[in-house]
């Protein structure tokens, strides 16, 4: 049976804001700057299912630049703080996406790439179990830890850390044996014209 | 006190040359300067800032060579130099030609300056590297401004320039980069951080090591900082071999690498200045 796909309208905030000063992003005080304006944005617009960062128009940034945006944004949306359920980042080139790349594996997090449908950042076996969240639609993590061959409490922790890093839908459930029982899907959008 | 700048490119030198009178004034001595480079360029104007705020007299002798001379006025070191500093010797007049694809002129950097101060620098970048390159070797460069603008803050401020090189002098085209700031250097910066691995840096070279590990200022509050100069390295290894040179107090580090292989060689000087100083130069695509 076709896995259910869950399609949604994205809120898409640009890093760009077409002065020419953005077409390089560097210092940590530009990204706070840019960081205050998506906060007060996604504040603006809550509720908010799901946000695409766009950096159409960014030829390069710096890690610390990538850092201060996107890797303390990344820390509060895996604290539960952002007030955004799944995050993806759109327009990237080389450069940006290098850079990104790099600020998240030194924070040790995860991020989508919204073009290309593929986590940045993240350790092999976290990338595995995204590709294989892509092709269920929606499910539990017995799904996960059955299609995967991997144990249940392992399943757990790498959605998890999907979750955390705005990369899957979580909706909480109330099974008859009573407890909670989360369900996972990924957002279907479609995956836009690589490369730039 | 008597700062000489002689010869080629001195304060790339390990010593600088200081003979301290113990008396007033404060004369840098740049007379038998022939050649000077962004390092030269930026370390003058912060060194006359820096004596001038300890109420001392400030003289800056121009370089007997008319050329050397002119260059330093049209790189506005002139311009840039504390307001006390007493100029000796004949500048001559000055006619300037757009020069903004090959070299950026001494340039306060403050937090309020740092971001134009990069579009000026990213036209250099991009007119003699390209893509990708002007962009990556930027990004080095902005990281050792961002350190000076974070960690190196002071009311004497802080001066940037550089350069690009043909190589019809200098063998090898090349881009040479410096920023200079008269903060409170890499070993008290080091030792406000509060991390426990830091209390055991009991001297500057110790602080320059220090600054040069990867995450070195990463805070105990979990902010991921200190990637700086090893991104530098990280991004321009392969256009071939990048030197680094960093001085803070009275500590030096010398750094070459190319790729992950490279050599650092740190020592502690006779010499001392205050702030830190970051010099870089990289070569051209080839």
């Amino acid at each position: 049976m076709k896995p259910k796909e869950h399609r949604t309208v994205p809120h898409i905030f640009s890093v760009h804001t077409g002065n020419t000063s953005d077409d390089f992003l560097a210092f940590r005080a530009r990204a706070v700057e840019t960081r205050n304006r998506l906060e007060r944005d996604l504040a603006s617009s809550s509720p908010i299912d799901e946000l695409i960062i766009s950096f159409a128009g960014v030829d390069a940034m710096t890690h610390s630049y990538a850092d201060e945006l996107i890797g303390k944004f990344y820390v509060t949306l895996a604290a539960g703080d952002a007030g955004v359920s799944t995050v993806g980042l759109a327009d990237l080139n080389e450069e940006t996406r290098d850079a990104i790349t790099v600020c998240l594996e030194r924070r040790k997090l995860a991020a989508v790439d919204a073009d290309r449908g593929t986590l940045l950042g993240q350790i092999k076996a976290i990338d595995e179990t995204y590709c294989c969240a892509l092709q269920l639609g929606d499910f539990r993590a017995s799904d996960i830890a059955e299609q995967m061959d991997i144990s249940l409490t392992n399943a757990n922790n790498r959605l998890k850390r999907l979750t955390d890093a705005g990369a899957l839908h979580r909706n909480a459930s109330s099974p008859e044996h009573g407890g909670k029982e989360f369900t996972y899907h990924v957002s279907k959008r479609e995956v836009r014209t690589v490369g730039r | 006190m008597l700062i000489s700048l002689a010869g080629r490119q001195p304060l790339l030198r390990t010593e600088m040359r200081i003979t301290d009178t113990g008396q007033e004034p404060v004369v840098i001595d740049a007379r038998r300067l022939k050649f000077a480079g962004p390092l030269v360029l930026a370390a003058t104007a912060a060194l006359t800032h820096v004596y001038a705020a300890s109420n001392a007299a400030v003289s800056l002798r121009l370089p007997d060579s008319d050329a050397v001379t002119s260059y330093l006025q049209r790189m506005n070191v002139l311009e840039y130099v504390s307001s006390e500093t007493k100029i000796i010797g004949r500048t001559p007049l000055e006619t300037r030609t757009d020069c903004s694809k090959r070299l950026l002129e001494v340039t306060p950097v403050s937090l309020a300056t740092q971001v134009t101060m990069i579009e000026q620098l990213r036209i250099v970048t991009e007119a003699n590297l390209g893509a990708p390159w002007g962009d990556r070797v930027l990004a080095a460069f902005a990281e050792l401004v961002e350190n000076a603008v974070t960690h190196g803050i002071s009311d004497l401020g802080a001066f940037a320039s550089a350069q690009v090189y043909s190589g019809r002098t200098t063998r090898v085209p090349r881009m040479e980069f410096a920023v200079v700031d008269t903060g409170i250097g890499v070993l008290e910066h080091l030792r406000q951080s509060r991390r426990p691995d830091h209390f055991r840096i009991a001297t500057c070279a110790d602080g320059l090591r220090g600054a040069l590990r990867r995450g070195s200022t990463t805070t105990s509050a979990g902010e991921v900082r200190g990637h700086g100069l090893a991104d530098l390295f990280a991004r321009t290894g392969e256009l071939g071999p990048a030197h680094v040179i960093l001085r803070s107090g009275n500590g030096l580090a010398r750094v070459t690498r190319r790729g992950t292989a490279g050599r650092t060689l740190r020592r502690t000087t006779e010499c001392s200045v205050t702030g830190t100083w970051a010099w870089a130069r990289v070569p051209f695509p080839q």
